[in-house]
C-alpha cells in the first residue's frame, strides 16, 4: 500500500456545552484512528453526529484536537501549527454547500485569483493562463463564457466546479471533500464524483471524501471508513464494506437505501430502537443494535482484523477476551 | 370521484412559469409521488394544491378540485377550515416548521381547539395516542422542539399532520435532511400510517428511490411539466420517457455488482423561457428534429400518461399493432 499522506492516531475530541446550566460534555471524536493513503480517495462515511465534519475541522486546523495525532506528510500537526500558511497551502477543502461557500459579489476568475496570488504568488497574465488551465482541469469550458460569470448566472454544478477549482489553485496535495455533492441534484452529482477521481489520477491528489452515502462512497473511493458516535466502527476496501459490511451499524446501513429493485427484499429492521443511545461505556452502537449481547455493555471494542479483509470494531467478530490489547 | 383532480394548472412567478399546464388525479387512499429536480416545479405545485403559495407566485390558469370543489377561487375564511382538517401539510425539512417557543402538546392542542375542540383530559389522550404512532414517548409531548433530534422533529411534523385525521396530506420532502436509517423508519412508518387511517398523499421529492418504495403511481416533473405518469412498479420496470429513464439510472441498486452512475448530461432549462419544444430535448439522447420545436403534448392513457413525441409513437404502434 502507498505511503501514507495522512495519518490520524487515536485523535479525541471534546466539545462542552452549556445546557440548563449545566455543563454537558459531547464527545465529538472518541478514538479515531486511520490513514489516507498518497494519491488514494478515502469515504468517511457516517450520519449526523458521527464525528465527521468534526473531523474535517481537526485536519484543516480550524479546530484543536485534545488528544492524539495527526501526521501530514511524515509532519505531526504541532509543527505544521507554526507554519499554517504553508500546511493550507498543501490541505484544502471544498464545501458541502456551493451556494454558501462563495462570495457573491466576486466572478470566478477573482476567487480563484486570490489563492493563486497568496500561495503562489502569481499575478497577472501569469495568473490568468493558470485560471485558464485549472478551469479546463474541472471542465468549466469554454474558458472564456464562465471566467468572469458571477456566482448568480451559474447551476449548483457549476459553483462546485468552481469551489473545486478554487481548491486546487493552490496545488494541494490532499483535499478533504465534506459532502460535496448532497446539495446537488441526482443527475449532476455523478459529474462530481468523475471530476474528483480525475483529480487524484490526473492532478495526483489525495482525497479525503466525507459523506452520509453508503453509495457514493463505494463508487468513488479506495478505501471506506465507517464512522458512528465519533467512533471507527468499520474500515476497509471500499467494495468490501459497501457491499459486504461486517458491523452491525454499517449493516443497517446498507438496508436502509431504497430498494425499490427488490421490494421482497425489504428489510424490516427493528426502527423502535431508533431513539436510543448508550454514552455509558461499552460499544457506542450497543443500544440499538440488533445483536447486543452482555459483553457489549462492559467491554468496549476495538478495530480488528476480521475474516474478509476489513477491519471491524464488534464482539461478533473476536472475542472481548483478547479486546484488552490496545490498538496499535 | 377522485379526491382531488388537478386541471391545467399554471403557476407564475412573475415571468417564470413554475408550473405549466399540469393535470392530475388521485384516488381515495392513494398515494402519489411527485419527482423532480430542483426547479421541476413539484414544490409549487405542492402548495398551489393547498393554495399557499407566497407573493408573486399565484396560479395563473387551471383547476384545483377537491371533492369536486373548485379550490382556486375559495375565499381564504373557507380554505382556512378546510387546511389542517381536510388538507394537511408536512413541510421541507417540517423539523423547522414546528414553532420553537411551544411545547409539542401546546401545537398538538392549538390544532385541535382551532378545528375540533374536546375536552383537556381527552386532548391529553389524544396527543400521547399521536406520538406513539410515530413511535415516540409520551413524555416528549412537554418538551421544545429544539429538545428532540431531527429525525424526532420530522416525526412530531408527520403526527402534527394527522391529529385531524386528514382526507389528503401533502408531503413536501419530508424525507431530505433526515439520516438515511431515519429516512427509511418513516418511509416504514408512513405505510403502516396509511393503513390505519386511509388518507391520501401527495408525496413530493427528489429522491426517486424512496419515491418508488412509498407511492402507488408515480408522476415525474421536469422544467415546470409533468413527463411521465405510471404505477410505482412499472415506472420501474418500463420507464416510458427518456427523462425518466435517465433519472432512474442515476439511482443504482445497492445490491448489484458493479455500480456505473452516468449522471445526465446538462443543466436543467430556465422556467422564464417560454419557446416551443420539449423542455427536456437538451439533454435528451434520443431528441429528434420534432422535439426541438414542438412541445410534446400528456396523452392520458388512464392512470399513466406520458409527454414525448418518441414514446408517443411506441405507445400508438402497441395500440395499433
Amino acid at each position: 500500500m502507498a505511503e501514507a499522506i495522512l495519518k490520524l492516531a487515536d485523535v479525541q475530541k471534546t466539545y462542552t456545552r452549556k445546557a440548563n446550566g449545566q455543563v454537558q460534555k459531547v464527545r465529538a471524536v472518541r478514538h479515531v484512528t486511520f490513514d489516507v493513503p498518497r494519491q488514494h480517495i478515502v469515504a468517511l462515511v457516517g450520519e449526523s453526529g458521527s464525528g465527521k465534519s468534526t473531523i474535517a475541522k481537526l485536519i484543516t486546523g480550524v479546530e484543536r484536537a485534545d488528544a492524539g495525532a495527526i501526521v501530514f506528510n511524515q509532519k505531526p500537526f504541532g509543527e505544521w501549527r507554526r507554519n499554517m500558511r504553508e500546511y493550507r497551502r498543501h490541505v484544502q477543502m471544498v464545501f458541502q454547500d456551493p451556494y454558501a461557500a462563495l462570495n457573491p459579489l466576486n466572478t470566478v476568475r477573482y476567487t480563484i485569483s486570490r489563492p493563486l496570488a497568496n500561495y503562489r504568488a502569481l499575478k497577472g497574465s501569469a495568473s490568468d493562463r493558470e485560471i485558464e488551465r485549472i478551469l479546463e482541469t474541472v471542465h468549466l469550458t469554454p474558458v472564456k463564457e464562465f471566467v468572469d460569470k458571477l456566482p448568480f448566472e451559474l447551476s449548483g454544478g457549476q459553483l462546485q466546479r468552481v469551489v473545486t477549482a478554487r481548491a486546487l489553485a493552490s496545488n494541494p496535495q490532499l483535499i478533504v471533500a465534506d459532502e460535496p455533492v448532497s446539495m446537488l441534484d441526482v443527475s449532476i452529482r455523478a459529474e462530481i464524483l468523475h471530476l474528483l477521481d480525475e483529480l487524484r489520477t490526473k492532478q495526483g491528489v489525495s482525497l479525503l471524501y466525507i459523506t452520509h452515502d453508503l453509495i457514493s462512497a463505494r463508487m468513488l473511493a479506495d478505501e471506506i471508513v465507517v464512522l458512528y458516535r465519533g467512533t471507527v466502527v468499520e474500515e476497509g476496501n471500499a467494495q468490501e464494506v459497501a457491499r459486504n459490511p461486517m458491523h452491525p451499524y454499517t449493516q443497517l446501513l446498507l438496508q436502509s437505501i431504497p430498494n425499490p429493485w427488490a421490494p421482497a427484499l425489504e428489510p424490516n429492521v427493528d426502527l423502535s430502537r431508533l431513539d436510543r443511545t448508550s454514552d455509558d461505556g461499552g460499544c457506542v452502537f450497543r443500544a440499538r443494535c440488533p445483536h447486543a449481547m452482555k459483553v457489549c455493555e462492559t467491554a468496549v471494542p476495538t478495530l480488528k482484523s476480521g475474516a474478509a479483509g476489513q477491519k471491524v470494531a464488534c464482539f461478533l467478530h473476536h472475542a472481548p477476551e483478547t479486546q484488552e490489547v490496545a490498538a496499535p | 370521484m377522485a379526491l382531488l383532480e388537478v386541471e391545467h394548472l399554471t403557476v407564475t412567478y412573475g415571468n417564470v412559469h413554475a408550473v405549466r399546464d399540469v393535470s392530475l388525479k388521485l384516488e381515495p387512499g392513494e398515494i402519489l409521488g411527485v419527482v423532480g429536480e430542483s426547479g421541476s416545479g413539484k414544490s409549487t405545485l405542492g402548495y398551489a394544491v393547498t393554495k399557499l403559495l407566497r407573493s408573486p407566485g399565484q396560479i395563473s390558469a387551471g383547476r384545483v378540485l377537491f371533492e369536486g370543489q373548485d379550490l382556486v377561487p375559495m375565499a381564504e375564511r373557507e380554505l382556512r377550515k378546510k387546511r389542517w382538517k381536510d388538507i394537511a401539510v408536512v413541510m421541507q425539512s417540517g423539523m423547522n416548521a414546528l414553532n420553537p417557543v411551544a411545547t409539542i402538546r401546546r401545537q398538538f392542542e392549538d390544532a385541535i381547539m382551532a378545528h375540533s375542540p374536546m375536552s383537556q383530559t381527552k386532548m391529553r389522550e389524544r396527543v400521547a395516542e399521536m406520538l406513539q404512532l410515530v413511535n415516540i414517548d409520551a413524555r416528549y409531548a412537554d418538551n421544545y422542539p429544539h429538545e428532540l433530534s431531527g429525525g424526532m422533529k420530522q416525526r412530531v411534523a408527520i403526527a402534527l399532520a394527522l391529529v385531524l385525521d386528514p382526507k389528503l396530506i401533502i408531503f413536501d420532502e419530508p424525507t431530505t435532511a433526515l439520516d438515511v436509517v431515519v429516512q427509511r423508519y418513516i418511509v416504514q412508518n408512513l405505510k403502516m400510517l396509511r393503513k390505519r387511517y386511509n388518507f391520501s398523499a401527495l408525496f413530493i421529492s427528489h429522491d426517486l428511490g424512496t419515491v418508488l418504495e412509498i407511492a402507488d403511481r408515480v408522476a415525474v416533473m421536469y422544467g415546470g411539466k409533468m413527463v411521465e405518469v405510471q404505477a410505482a412498479g412499472e415506472l420501474l420496470k418500463n420507464p416510458r420517457h427518456p427523462y425518466t429513464e435517465a433519472l432512474l439510472k442515476c439511482f443504482p441498486d445497492p445490491r448489484s455488482e458493479q455500480i456505473e452512475v452516468l449522471g445526465i448530461p446538462g443543466t436543467p432549462p430556465d422556467l422564464a423561457d417560454l419557446s416551443p419544444g420539449c423542455p427536456f430535448h437538451p439533454r435528451c439522447a434520443m431528441a429528434m428534429d420534432r422535439c426541438r420545436v414542438e412541445t410534446p403534448e400528456y396523452i392520458s392513457m388512464g392512470e399513466a400518461g406520458v409527454a414525448c413525441h418518441l414514446a408517443a409513437r411506441e405507445v400508438e404502434v402497441g395500440q395499433n399493432g
